[in-house]
């Protein structure tokens, strides 16, 4: 099979699935009565859209930077000092990434309520910011985590003969984990630029929830994606920044090393508690509130004779969706690093699908599949799996190209040189080689395929809901301790893979040593 | 790797299968709440044994999920039927020639202002539109002319007009009273300090922490926070002879045009429109009040024949809507 075949092989099922449904309806918005007109673009010059434009900025803006630098520092503290439960406080902290944004934002409000100080501080910026923080906040904290064990410490170690580790941090660590601090601010600026569930919950006003109140309230399909424009267009130009910023760095990062710990001394205590003050602020507040409420063994076993199907669902699409999600994002990341014919174009293409509103990806999805001819697609669960593909394929093509950046090109070539064609390089020394980047590619898939609300909501076909589209549609009038208790169902269903999958590796690594 | 991918196309397959158009099924949008609608549609189930797959909206997007699928889907159409909670939605997929028209059976003896004239859609059980005052408030409005009174400057709270039953409202005092008059009432309400909250429920929350005096709710809000023992009462607005009525807002079931299975929709349909249906909606705790005449109903509520409602033609009011929409939008943000 020749290259351009391949490529072929990857690029059409994501084109026809998620890519040519969303592009037949951006190219609808340039038409009226069967001629050329832009008037549906009007809309964006209103004076309400430049305020709640500004609104998106300036939320986006805080957010990435706060999580950024708190993310950073606990990060390094995590992993690069002898403080104690660094482990479990990396998964504790990870917890409200794992888990769709509307619970952790109604865990703050069962919390605090409407009332009082507290309670008029959560429904606005303040509170949409800080809820957005605590969601966000583990992407720097896991990228930190991730580059700082490829630093190699002979770097460190070169510059502990000279200075302090305050001054090894300053000089050579942290410009060397530039592009995590970098990466992770420019994604979680994306992030909270489109996330529209929080800031609708809190009452503030984003960009993103123009697009979707000219769906809810107007049912006007045409506008609400010309609201998508300039919500692309951000996050397209924070993604030139990051090609910009990024690929002048070059970084040679050749494989995971042992990390040099800091010994904290005196301080260790007294940062130990600040830490673990933090995630109780964080974590286990919110989340405690949802437990409390939930607390009644009547009531858990009630919510889960309500909801066992939709979560036996939720599982069987989010494996699904995640194991393709790492098969074409491990292919597509091949084709990207490769520079395959067309990689560019691929590359765009998934950036530009994951920064584009859910909703509207959701009506693009059926205007374009509901076809009697394409009712195998429609009326099954392979449009959800469509969807998250469609959302989700960056994130994982992503970190396949990463991986691939890291494996050095001596390999391929000695392999090259013994013969083996370019698949054979593919198949029996960059698979084995990206062992690990695969199964990260497929947790990372199955996580955000489980807590996917918009999409599933609006094209899961009757009768196949899944447990956060269940537990959205319970929040009408429902018992508000059933809700609880579907949302630490919710909760659980995201950490059970995740804890069994350590729970192995920490066997194996145990066999071995 | 092999394994998991095998698995997972083993599980993909098991989750397409099942799928099968049966002619003994029946789909259903539903705008109703999950909590209320379903028991329903499960006795549904069980006294027919017709299966029932239905899709639901969510509360804090009410009408996007399924509103907008049925409008993507209508040249292919996946429901059968649609249980609107309000008719301003069923007349705007009148509009669209979404809705094929049916006439019930069942629908005989339903006050004919809850019918659409050629049968496209049906109301039935209806919410009303009512104030929820805080029981500490010393002074209760009668009139919702009463969200422009000095005496309630800065007490009173309402939904965000551009959602739900409150837009619907707004639309048919449009109808009602004409645009200037409207318009005028609206800018008044703004003036008097009038606090918009995101949804009638939130509203019926403000008033019963008595955060704010009053507020107009549909009537399931409101017991709902009665039966919650939320120091509440009601009052039925506009009751007077000179005054306009209270809104009423029925639920309204209709068959969607070109439905892969008309038989038992219309079947659902019926059933949904019998006296036995109105009565369990009437005693779950959406407390919803019946409209046919007869059918025995909670304490907490007045039948629909002791009430003065709004005379409204449902059509305008859904026509009306969506022309007012966009100076809604600039109302709402010129805040």
């Amino acid at each position: 099979m020749s290259k351009r075949l391949f490529s072929l092989f990857v690029i059409v099922p994501v084109f026809a699935a998620a890519l040519l449904p969303v592009l037949t309806m951006v190219i609808d918005t340039f038409w009226r009565n069967n001629r050329f007109d832009l008037s549906a673009y009007h809309v964006l010059f209103q004076s309400s859209m430049a305020q709640s434009f500004a609104n998106s900025l300036l939320l986006s803006l805080s957010v990435a930077t706060c999580t950024t630098a708190v993310g950073v520092l606990l990060g390094i503290f995590l992993s690069k000092t002898n403080l104690l439960f660094t482990t479990f406080f990396t998964m504790l902290l990870s917890i409200p990434l794992l888990v769709p944004p509307y619970i952790l934002a109604l865990g703050w409000y069962t919390l605090l309520g409407r009332e009082g100080y507290w309670g008029e501080l959560l429904f606005g910026f303040w509170g949409t910011s800080w809820v957005l923080f605590s969601i966000y906040l583990p992407i720097p904290l896991l990228l930190t985590i991730l580059f700082l064990r490829q630093v190699n410490p002979r770097f460190e170690e070169a510059a502990r003969l000279m200075t302090g580790w305050y001054g090894v941090l300053r000089s050579i660590t942290l410009p060397l984990i530039f592009p995590a601090i970098m990466l992770s601010f420019l994604l979680v600026f994306i992030l909270t630029f489109g996330e529209q569930s929080v800031a609708n919950f809190l009452r503030f006003n984003v960009f993103a929830l123009e697009s979707f109140t000219y769906f809810s309230a107007f049912y006007d399909f045409k506008t609400a994606t010309v609201l998508a424009v300039p919500m692309v267009t951000v996050a397209f130009i924070v993604l030139l920044v990051e090609q910009f910023l990024l690929h002048k760095h070059i970084f040679r990062f050749s494989s995971t090393h042992k990390i040099e710990k800091i010994s904290l001394g005196r301080y260790k205590w007294p940062l130990f508690f600040t830490i673990f003050l933090i995630i109780f602020v964080i974590v286990i507040l919110p989340f405690f509130s949802l437990v409390q409420q939930a607390a009644d063994w009547q009531i858990i076993q009630e919510a889960f004779e309500k909801a066992k199907a939709s979560m036996l669902r939720s599982y069987l699409y989010a494996i699904t969706a995640a194991t393709f999600l790492m098969g074409f994002g491990f292919a597509g990341g091949y084709l990207i690093e490769e520079k395959i014919p067309g990689y560019r174009l691929y590359d765009a293409s998934l950036i530009f699908l994951f920064a584009l509103p859910a909703a509207v990806m959701g009506i693009a999805l059926i205007l374009f599949w509901n076809q009697p001819y394409t009712n195998l697609i429609y009326t099954t669960p392979l449009i959800i799996l469509f969807g998250y593909m469609g959302k989700y394929l960056v994130l994982t093509t992503k970190i396949s190209q990463k991986r691939f950046s890291q494996i050095p090109r001596s390999q391929i070539e000695a392999a090259q040189m013994a013969g083996a064609n370019w698949f054979q390089v593919l198949r029996y020394i960059l698979m084995p080689l990206s062992k690990k980047a695969l199964l990260t590619m497929w947790l990372i898939g199955l996580v955000f395929s489980l807590r996917e609300t918009t999409i599933t909501m609006l094209v899961y076909p009757p009768g196949y809901e899944t447990l956060p589209v269940y537990t959205l549609t319970q929040m009408a009038n429902g018992d508000p301790r059933i809700i609880a208790a579907l949302s630490l169902f919710m909760i659980s269903m995201t950490l059970l893979p995740l804890l069994l999958i350590g729970i192995i590796k920490k066997v194996q690594h145990d066999r071995i040593t | 790797m092999k394994t998991i991918i095998l698995f997972s196309l083993s599980l993909m397959l098991i989750s397409c299968s099942g799928t099968k158009n049966t002619s003994n099924t029946v789909t259903v949008y539903v705008s109703e709440d999950q909590v209320f609608s379903e028991p329903i549609l499960k006795d549904f189930e069980k006294e027919t044994g017709i299966r029932v797959n239905a899709i639901y909206d969510t509360e804090e997007s009410k009408g996007t999920g399924v509103m907008n699928r049925l409008i993507a889907e209508k040249h292919n159409p996946q429901a059968d039927v649609y249980w609107a909670n309000e008719p301003i939605r069923a007349e705007v997929l009148r509009h669209k020639g979404i809705l094929s028209p049916y006439k019930s059976p069942n629908a005989k003896g339903i006050p004919s202002i809850f019918k659409e004239k050629d049968k496209h859609w049906t109301g039935f059980s209806a919410r009303v539109r009512l104030f929820v005052v805080n029981s500490n408030t010393p002074k209760k409005p009668t009139s919702i002319l009463d969200y422009t009174a000095p005496d309630f400057k800065g007490k009173g709270v309402i939904a965000n007009p551009l959602f739900g039953t409150t837009t619907s409202h707004i639309a048919a005092l449009f109808t009602l009273w004409g645009d200037t008059k409207t318009k005028t009432f609206l800018k008044q309400l703004k003036a008097n300090n009038t606090a918009i909250s995101t949804s009638n429920g939130e509203s019926a929350d403000f008033v019963a922490d008595g955060q704010y005096a009053f507020s107009l709710v549909d009537s399931d809000d409101a017991v709902s926070r009665l039966k919650q023992h939320a120091p509440i009462t009601f009052v039925y607005p506009d009751q007077k002879e000179e005054e306009i009525g209270l809104f009423v807002v029925p639920n309204a079931v209709m068959l969607i045009h070109g439905a892969p299975h008309r038989e038992t929709a219309k079947k659902l349909i019926d059933y949904l429109l019998s006296k036995e249906s109105e009565h369990k909606l009437a005693f779950a705790d959406c407390a919803q009040i019946p409209l046919h005449q007869g059918v025995t109903m909670p304490k907490d509520l007045k039948p629909i024949d002791q009430i003065k409602v709004m005379q409204v033609d449902y059509s305008k009011v859904a026509e009306k809507l969506l022309e007012i929409q966009p100076w809604l939008k600039t109302w709402m943000t010129d805040r």
